[in-house]
C-alpha cells in the first residue's frame, strides 16, 4: 500500500547507513521541514520518532514527501555492474535498451508505462524480478537486480548520486517512480 | 542554508523531472489521427467476398482463411505425390526487430503481413514490396506482438501494443484513420487479429496476466467509433457475478482475449475465446467459476449480446487461457447434421462443443497432461502442461475432406509456485505466484490429427520444440506446419507421413497462408522469433517465405 510504504519508509529511513535526505529529497521537502522541525536527525532515530514521523506524513496528506527517480538514486558505479549483468537481457530488450522482441526499457514507451505518480521504483523492481529472466524468473540475486534497475535509470538519462540503490523495500517504496501531482496518489487496492 | 540547497536541488533536476512529466503523461497527444487524408481507395474485399472465403481458392481473405476458421483451402495442386518438389519462390525481409506471430492476408495478388508496429504489403507471387506502414507509439506499449490484419472495403485494420486500432488504405498503406480504443495504462494491449463483419471491426485486448477486465468491442469500420462492448467480468449484480467471491478490497480481472475469433454469418453469431483469470495462481481470493474466463463465448455480433457461453476451464489457477474458438463445421452423426465447433486452450485439451445444444461432444488431450486437479501451493507443484503450455495462439485447423481436425501443442511441465503474499502493481504482470519450467530447454511439441466426429487420435508427431505456428491444410491432402527449428514442414493429411521440409533460418510460430494465382499454388510462411519465450539458439528475424512446387 502506499499509505503503508510511505510511512514505512520514514521509519525504514532511521536504519544505519540511510541518509533521510535522500529518503526525502522531493521538492516539498521544505513544507514538510516547517512542520516537523524535529525530524530528519539520524542519531535521534527510535521506534517513538519513527513512528511519529509516520503519523506527520499521514497527517500531512502525502503530499510529494517521496523523492523521484529524477533525484539521483542510484550511483554511478551501481549502474556500471548492471551494464555487465544487462548483457544477458539485450537480446529481448535491445542493445540500446529499445526494445525488440520484448518492450523497450528507455525512451517514450517505457516512460509513458511507468513514469506515474502511482508507481514506486519498488513496483518496478518488483515487476523485473518477478518476471525476470524469462526463463527463471527472481533467480538472480536481490543485488544484482537493483544493480539492473540502476543502469536501466542511468539509460533513461536519470541522473545518479552518491548513494546506491539497495534492495530494502522500505527504502524502494519510496522513491516514486512517476512525477508528483496535485493529487493524492490513490491506495492501489490489495 | 539547508533548505536553500534542497530548493537548489529540486531546480537542478526541474528539466529532467519536467521532461518525464511531459513524456509521461499519454493525454498530451491526441487521441485520432489527424493525419494522412483518406486517398480513393478501392473497394475489395467486399462482404460478399468475406462470406465466399471457404471456398475462395485465389485469396486468403481473414486471419483464419474464413470466418468460420477452418485454416483450410480447397486447392489441390499440391498432394502427397508432388509435395516433394516443393522449393522455395522468393523471400521477403521484414526488416524489424520484432517478434512475428503475423497471419498473412492475401487479397488480389498482395500480401499483407505485420509486426508489433510494421505493416507491409507485398506481391504475394514475388515477395516485392508494395507498401510499408510503421506505427508509432504515442503512449505507453505492452507486449510486442500483432497477429495481422482484417481486411474489408479496401481497408486494413489491425490493433497496436499502445492500444490503437489503425485503418490503413489497402492500396497503399496510408493511414486512414487511428482510434485508441484500448487503455495500455491498465495492462490492455492489442495484438488479436480483427474480425471485420458488415461495418463493425471486432477486437479485444489480451492482459488478463496485467489483471485487466476483459472485454470484446464492436468498432464502426469507417471510423473506429465504438459501437458495443462485451465486458467478461461482469459488473456486480449482473449474471455471472455471483461466479467471484473476492475479498474486500482485493483486485481481480482476467478474460481478456488475444486470438483470431470465428463468426457464423447464416446465425450472425461471433465465437470468442476468453482467457484466465488474474491473478493467474491465486484462485484463493477469487473463489467461484470466475465467469466469463476461459469460456467460449457467442454473441451478437452486431449488438455484443451474450447469446450463449461454455466455460471450459472454470476457476482456473495455472494460466491455461482457452485460446482457440473454431474451427467451425458441420458434420453428420445419426444421419443428422450437426453444427460444431473446435475449441482448444493452454490446458492442452482439443474439445468440440455442439453450437446448438453447446454440449460438449469429445475431448482430446493433445499433449502430456500430469497432476492438472492438484492445487497451486505455496511450497510449488509440478504439472503439465505450464504455464507455456497446450495450445497457444495458433489453433486446429479443420480438413473437409479428411475430415481431420490438425493441432499444434506446447509440452512444457514445470512447477507452479504461489506467492507468500499477493501484491498488485497497477497495470503490470499480477500472476500471484511463479512458474519454474523443468529446463528452459525441456519443451517440446506435439502436432495431433483426430478424427473431427469421434476425437480419435489418427495420427501424431513429436516436434523437438515446443509447436505455436499455424498449422494449414488442404483439399490436396496435405497438411502445413512450422517448428521452431526453422523447419517447414508438410505431411500427408491421411497418414501423417513427412512429405517435405525446409529450414528457412528462423523459427516459425506464425501464420502460413495459401493461395492460387496464374494457376500456380503458392504457400506463404511467416518465419521469425515469435517471442523470446519460444526461442534461444535461433531466433530469426521476422521473414515471409513463399513456396510452390518447382516445375
Amino acid at each position: 500500500m502506499v499509505l503503508r510504504g510511505y510511512a514505512l519508509a520514514a521509519a525504514g529511513s532511521m536504519r544505519p547507513g540511510v541518509s533521510l535526505r535522500h529518503a526525502f529529497r522531493a521538492g516539498s521537502v521544505s513544507i514538510m521541514r516547517s512542520r516537523l522541525s524535529f525530524v530528519w536527525t539520524r542519531r535521534r532515530a527510535s521506534g517513538v520518532l519513527s513512528l511519529s514521523v509516520g503519523v506527520a506524513v499521514v497527517g500531512l496528506g502525502l503530499v510529494g514527501l517521496a523523492p523521484f527517480v529524477t533525484e539521483g538514486v542510484y550511483t554511478k558505479a551501481q549502474a556500471e555492474r548492471g551494464r555487465v549483468l544487462y548483457a544477458a537481457c539485450a537480446d529481448c530488450h535491445g542493445v540500446k535498451l529499445e526494445g525488440g522482441t520484448s518492450a523497450p526499457l528507455t525512451g517514450p514507451e517505457f516512460i509513458a508505462s511507468w513514469g506515474k505518480p502511482t508507481l514506486t521504483l519498488d513496483d518496478f523492481y518488483y515487476i523485473v524480478r518477478k518476471t525476470m529472466p524469462k526463463d527463471l524468473p527472481g533467480s538472480l540475486p536481490r543485488e544484482s537486480y537493483t544493480d539492473i534497475v540502476a543502469f536501466i535509470l542511468q539509460q533513461n538519462g536519470l541522473p545518479d548520486g552518491d548513494k546506491e540503490l539497495t534492495p530494502d523495500p522500505l527504502i524502494m517504496k519510496a522513491v516514486r517512480f512517476g512525477p508528483a501531482t496535485d493529487t493524492i496518489p490513490p491506495l492501489p487496492p490489495r | 542554508m539547508q533548505q536553500s540547497s534542497v530548493r537548489c536541488a529540486a531546480r537542478s533536476t526541474s528539466t529532467l523531472v519536467l521532461m518525464f512529466v511531459t513524456l509521461a503523461t499519454p493525454h498530451a497527444v491526441t487521441a485520432q489521427s489527424a493525419t494522412a487524408p483518406s486517398a480513393a481507395r478501392g473497394t475489395s474485399p467486399t462482404q460478399a467476398q468475406l462470406l465466399a472465403a471457404a471456398t475462395d481458392t485465389a485469396n486468403w481473405l481473414y486471419a483464419l482463411h474464413d470466418y468460420s476458421g477452418a485454416r483450410y483451402t480447397a486447392i489441390k495442386q499440391i498432394t502427397p505425390a508432388n509435395a516433394a518438389r516443393l522449393a522455395p519462390v522468393c523471400a521477403f525481409q521484414i526488416g524489424d526487430v520484432s517478434t512475428f506471430q503475423t497471419n498473412p492476408i492475401v487479397v488480389d495478388g498482395v500480401m499483407i503481413v505485420t509486426t508489433s508496429k510494421v505493416t507491409v504489403a507485398i506481391d504475394a507471387r514475388t515477395c516485392k514490396p508494395k507498401w510499408r506502414h510503421t506505427w508509432k507509439p504515442r503512449g505507453a506499449a505492452n507486449w510486442p506482438q500483432n497477429r495481422g490484419v482484417a481486411v474489408k472495403d479496401g481497408l486494413a485494420v489491425r490493433g497496436t501494443s499502445d492500444g490503437y486500432l489503425v485503418a490503413l488504405n489497402l492500396g497503399t498503406g496510408k493511414e486512414v484513420w487511428a482510434k485508441k480504443v484500448a487503455n495500455p495504462d491498465v495492462g490492455e494491449t492489442l495484438t488479436m487479429p480483427p474480425l471485420i463483419y458488415d461495418d463493425l471491426v471486432i477486437i479485444g485486448p489480451a492482459g488478463s496476466e496485467n489483471a485487466i477486465g476483459g472485454w470484446i468491442g464492436g468498432f464502426r469500420l469507417a471510423t473506429g467509433d465504438s459501437v458495443w462492448r462485451f465486458r467478461a467480468i461482469p459488473p456486480k449484480g449482473q449474471p455471472g457475478s455471483e461466479t467471484w467471491k473476492v475479498p474486500e478490497g482485493v483486485v481481480v480481472g482476467g478474460g481478456a482475449v488475444w486470438t483470431a475469433m470465428t463468426l457464423d454469418a447464416k446465425t450472425g453469431l461471433l465465437f470468442a475465446a476468453t482467457t484466465n483469470p488474474a491473478p493467474d495462481f491465486a484462485g484463493g481470493v477469487r473463489e467461484g467459476d470466475n465467469l466469463y474466463t476461459n469460456s467460449i463465448v457467442a454473441l451478437d455480433a452486431h449488438t455484443g449480446k451474450v447469446a450463449w457461453y461454455r466455460q471450459l476451464v472454470p476457476h482456473d489457477t495455472h494460466d491455461w487461457d482457452v485460446t482457440q474458438a473454431g474451427p467451425l463445421y458441420d458434420a453428420t452423426i445419426g444421419g443428422k447434421t450437426v453444427p460444431l465447433m473446435a475449441t482448444a486452450g493452454k490446458d492442452g485439451m482439443l474439445r468440440v462443443l455442439n453450437r446448438e445444444t453447446h454440449a460438449v461432444l469429445f475431448s482430446t488431450p493433445v499433449t502430456t497432461r500430469e497432476n492438472v486437479d492438484a492445487p497451486v501451493t505455496v511450497k510449488g507443484t509440478r504439472a503439465c502442461p505450464g504455464v507455456l503450455g497446450g495450445v497457444e495462439w495458433s489453433g486446429p485447423s479443420y480438413n473437409a475432406v479428411t475430415k481431420m481436425l490438425y493441432t499444434p501443442a506446447v509440452d512444457w511441465c514445470g512447477t507452479f509456485k504461489l506467492d507468500d503474499e499477493l501484491r498488485h502493481v497497477p497495470g503490470k504482470n499480477y500472476m500471484g505466484g511463479d512458474f519454474a519450467f523443468d529446463s528452459p530447454t525441456a519443451g517440446r511439441g506435439w502436432l495431433t490429427a483426430v478424427d473431427a466426429v469421434t476425437g480419435a487420435v489418427k495420427w501424431k508427431y513429436h516436434s523437438p520444440r515446443p509447436m505455436v505456428g499455424a498449422v494449414t491444410s488442404t483439399a490436396g491432402g496435405v497438411v502445413m506446419a512450422g517448428e521452431l527449428t526453422g523447419d517447414f514442414v508438410v505431411f500427408d493429411a491421411v497418414t501423417g507421413k513427412e512429405l517435405y521440409r525446409f529450414n528457412t533460418g528462423g523459427s516459425i510460430g506464425a501464420g502460413i497462408a495459401t493461395y492460387s494465382l496464374g494457376g500456380t499454388q503458392y504457400i506463404a510462411v511467416a518465419s521469425g522469433s515469435p517471442s523470446p519465450f519460444w526461442v534461444d539458439e535461433n531466433p530469426g528475424a521476422p521473414t515471409i517465405f513463399v513456396f510452390a512446387l518447382k516445375p
